[in-house]
């Protein structure tokens, strides 16, 4: 693997960001445009809107997301031990097991606690 | 093939930190089994009783020195140290908190677990010899004192300085890896020994690039003992962070930190001592003084023991440069020292202290008169601020006579006189607490009641014995400290 | 050709960064650090890093890009008003500036004296490429730093305990 064989990934890149790029300019370049009071309201019928986009979020999203994060980097670790399996054998499964018990405990101690709860 | 790299990695030798896991694991199990609103109890106990198991594992291995896992940490009488000092500063906080955390409404069972996950972080960072586990080390530290800090929510003060000291943090870290990536970039090698053997090599032409990686690292240093000008956070989140709190952090992470400190600068770049003579110089004399002329225009006690507790880490620069056994030796003796009499400083401020809930509180009016009212408590303050002062004949006296004997001896006369100066300046804060304690007069119509707790006042008797017989028969903890030192040369 | 993948790369990497310190709305500030952080997967893939390349998009632009939206809207930031001449210290700014300046300087410095650094280097071939790779990374993970990993793991569960004690609401 040399970074030449990434250039499939990045054709696919190119062609994806190109794709939604272009979409989006020709719309704005090709389409008719009529300004009024009703096409710059976030609805052009049904209810009026009150106050603003950007409400502050709850602090429990934010919970869920730094768990998230923890969780995410835990599989990261497990990819290179998947691929090694075999070749680590006994050691890397007490290794892996060692650090997943720390960690299922965390999990343990979440749930007990309620933290995976949409309270 | 997997025997021989078991068999290379001494597993055994990192006994008390597995074990130490092992009790983490433990008390959490415990609280998670514990019925709601009742789990610190037991989580205390499983705490203290792991605790002793932590002790006894580290003695069971007292001969057992070496590297282990491949050079990545080393165990020798050094760590011995450490460890013992910071299990027992660890112990003595779980062991009078209880009472303590119902009356700053943080009654969580958290707040013993990271105690025991702060504990293990700087059990790995007093015994790594490879910056990567240093690395781990300060930041499994560093998220448990983040968390310790802002553990009162409700409390604006606890907020500001949890935040103050995170964010500070985080940037830090961020120093402190990029000073590894350029010494990695330099001289190939995380280890310390092969940093050291690196450097004796190229000592004539030594590319900027590693200074700068020396340099970023002796600041992320810096900001974990607080020293000028990278001190801004401490006070803040002493103040914020319950004052049991306040005083584990201005001890245990805080030895822990110059142990890593003598560590990586002793052993990694002790071959620049030259070229970071003047720079260490510059930061011991303005630590000195700033953190003292601060210290002087506090009205609250708690305020002023942080302040305070940034002086004191100057002193401990002053021994650090001499690059010397004799000075190493004196910091090991002055953290346990202060250690012994900063916990019973915070002890006595918690059982004066008029009202937990109260944003700021530890006022020194709250000492008016302490000295009628409650001799025996007042007794022990008195014991406590003479010794920070390092008036003898108590503990203090002699931590400080050895880092300034050890500065003068290694040539470093100035630094010594400033550092002298500046315990003379330290005399009117300290000695405002006793002045307040028998020269004012009570206030009847003021007074508050004294917070009791008989974990309190056993570690604070322990703590003025010690203070006093360290301060009597300082020798022995001395030749302890020497003997721990005396492989790092 | 890697040459010039490099330098089109440090381009956007460079422009996209300088968009994220200079956006005045926090949301788009970060959807240009996410641009950079899909950069820094281009140049591990370059390094040779193909599973840090993978670990970069999967945790820094997934993860922790959402992470920053989530503060950003729990804070509720908006565009903040103009405030000039309001600044604490003014000194901040130049001494913000010499810094950058001195950080520039020791890099070029050492890419103009090279002495050469102590790791071996990198002559291409598919040997140094191979070493990206997530097997050969396992390997070298669960032989010589296995206690760095074992560690991470206390790490990890350090920071479950301390994000759930801070932000769990508390059950009365």
């Amino acid at each position: 693997m040399t970074p030449n064989d990434f250039l499939p990934v990045l054709i696919t890149f190119f062609v994806v960001g190109g794709f939604a790029g272009i979409t989006l300019i020709a719309t704005h370049i090709l389409g008719p445009k009529r300004y009024s009071k009703e096409k710059h309201d976030i609805y052009e019928c049904g209810l009026d809107y009150i106050g603003d986009s950007r409400k502050p979020f709850s602090v429990k999203f934010y919970l869920v997301a730094v768990l998230f994060v923890i969780f995410d980097l835990e599989v990261v670790f497990m990819y290179p031990w998947a691929v090694n399996f075999r070749h680590l054998g006994l050691f890397g499964f007490v290794s892996m097991g060692i650090f997943l018990v720390i960690l299922t405990v965390g999990l343990l101690y979440e749930w007990k606690k309620g933290a995976l709860e949409w309270e | 093939m997997f025997d021989n790299l078991i068999a290379g990695m001494h597993v055994g030798r990192i006994l008390p930190e597995i074990v130490l896991v092992g009790v983490v694991l433990l008390a959490i199990l415990t609280d998670v089994i514990s019925p709601r609103g009742k789990s610190t109890g037991p989580v205390r106990l499983v705490s203290l009783a792991g605790l002793i198991g932590v002790l006894v594992a580290t003695i069971l291995k007292k001969d057992d020195f070496g590297q282990a896992f491949g050079g990545m940490v080393m165990i020798d009488g050094f760590t011995f140290f450490f460890r013992v000092v910071l299990t027992f500063i660890t112990f003595i906080i779980i062991y009078v908190s209880e009472k303590y955390i119902g009356l700053a409404k943080i009654r969580i069972a958290e707040y013993y677990l990271m105690l025991l996950l702060a504990l293990f972080g700087m059990m790995l960072m007093v015994m790594a010899n490879d910056l990567l586990i240093l690395f781990l080390g300060i930041e499994t530290m560093s998220i448990c004192l983040y968390t310790l800090v802002g553990m009162s929510r409700h409390k604006a003060s606890s907020n500001e300085g949890a935040l103050k000291y995170f964010l500070l943090g985080a940037f830090t870290t961020g120093f402190f890896v990029y000073g590894i990536a350029l010494i990695y970039g330099s001289t190939g090698s995380t280890n310390l020994t092969d940093i050291m053997v690196y450097f004796r090599t190229v000592n004539t032409a030594m590319p900027v690039i590693a200074w700068a990686g020396v340099g970023l690292i002796l600041i992320a240093f810096a900001f974990k003992t607080s020293l000028v000008p990278f001190h801004w956070w401490s006070p803040d989140a002493y103040e914020g962070a319950p004052t049991t709190i306040t005083a584990f952090m201005s001890t245990a992470p805080k030895a822990a930190a110059f142990a890593a400190f003598i560590r990586v600068f002793y052993v990694g770049f002790g071959d620049l001592s030259s070229g970071l003579e003047p720079v260490l110089w510059w930061i011991a004399v303005l630590t000195m003084t700033v953190g003292n002329l601060i210290a002087l225009r506090q009205d609250s006690v708690k305020r002023m023991l942080a302040f305070s507790s940034i002086t004191h880490a100057g002193y401990l620069v002053v021994a650090l440069l001499t690059w010397e056994q004799m000075g190493a030796s004196a910091i090991l003796f002055y953290l346990v020292v202060y250690a012994i009499m900063n916990i019973g400083a915070f002890l006595v401020a918690i059982a004066v202290n008029r009202d937990e809930s109260d944003e700021k509180g530890y006022s020194y009016e709250d000492y008016r008169g302490l000295g009628f009212r409650k001799p025996i408590l007042a007794f022990a303050m008195m014991i406590f601020m003479l010794s920070l002062t390092g008036i003898p004949p108590t503990a203090g006296f002699f931590g400080k006579y050895y880092i300034f004997s050890a500065a003068v001896k290694s040539g470093f006369v100035g630094l010594a006189v400033i550092g002298v100066l500046n315990s003379a300046v330290s005399v009117y804060y300290y000695l405002r607490v006793i002045i307040m304690m028998y020269l004012k007069e009570r206030d009847e119509e003021k007074e508050a009641p004294i917070f009791w707790a008989g974990e309190m006042v056993s570690i604070m008797f322990i703590c003025v014995v010690l203070v006093i017989v360290i301060g009597i028969k300082p020798d022995w903890l001395l030749s302890i400290a020497q003997a721990s030192v005396s492989g790092l040369m | 050709m890697q040459g010039v993948m490099f330098i089109v790369l440090a381009l956007v990497t460079l422009f996209s960064a300088l968009m994220v310190i200079t956006r005045k709305d926090p949301v788009s500030s970060i959807l240009y650090l996410v641009l950079t952080f899909f950069c820094f997967a281009g140049f591990y893939v370059l390094l040779g890093a193909q599973f840090l390349a993978a670990v970069q998009i999967i945790v820094y632009a997934g993860a922790i890009a959402v992470l920053f939206l989530f503060v950003v809207m729990m804070l509720n930031l908006r565009e903040p008003e103009a405030e000039e001449g309001k600044e604490l210290i003014p000194i901040w700014k130049p001494l913000g500036y010499a810094v950058g300046i001195g950080v520039g300087i020791v890099f070029l410095s050492y890419l103009a004296s090279s002495p050469g650094p102590a790791i071996p280097p990198l002559n291409g071939g598919d040997e140094i490429y191979a070493m990206g790779r997530a097997d050969f990374l396992g390997k070298a993970l669960f032989t010589d730093f296995i206690l760095p990993f074992e560690i991470a793991g206390v790490l990890l569960l350090a920071a479950v305990l301390g994000a759930v004690a801070l932000a769990k609401k508390k059950r009365v």
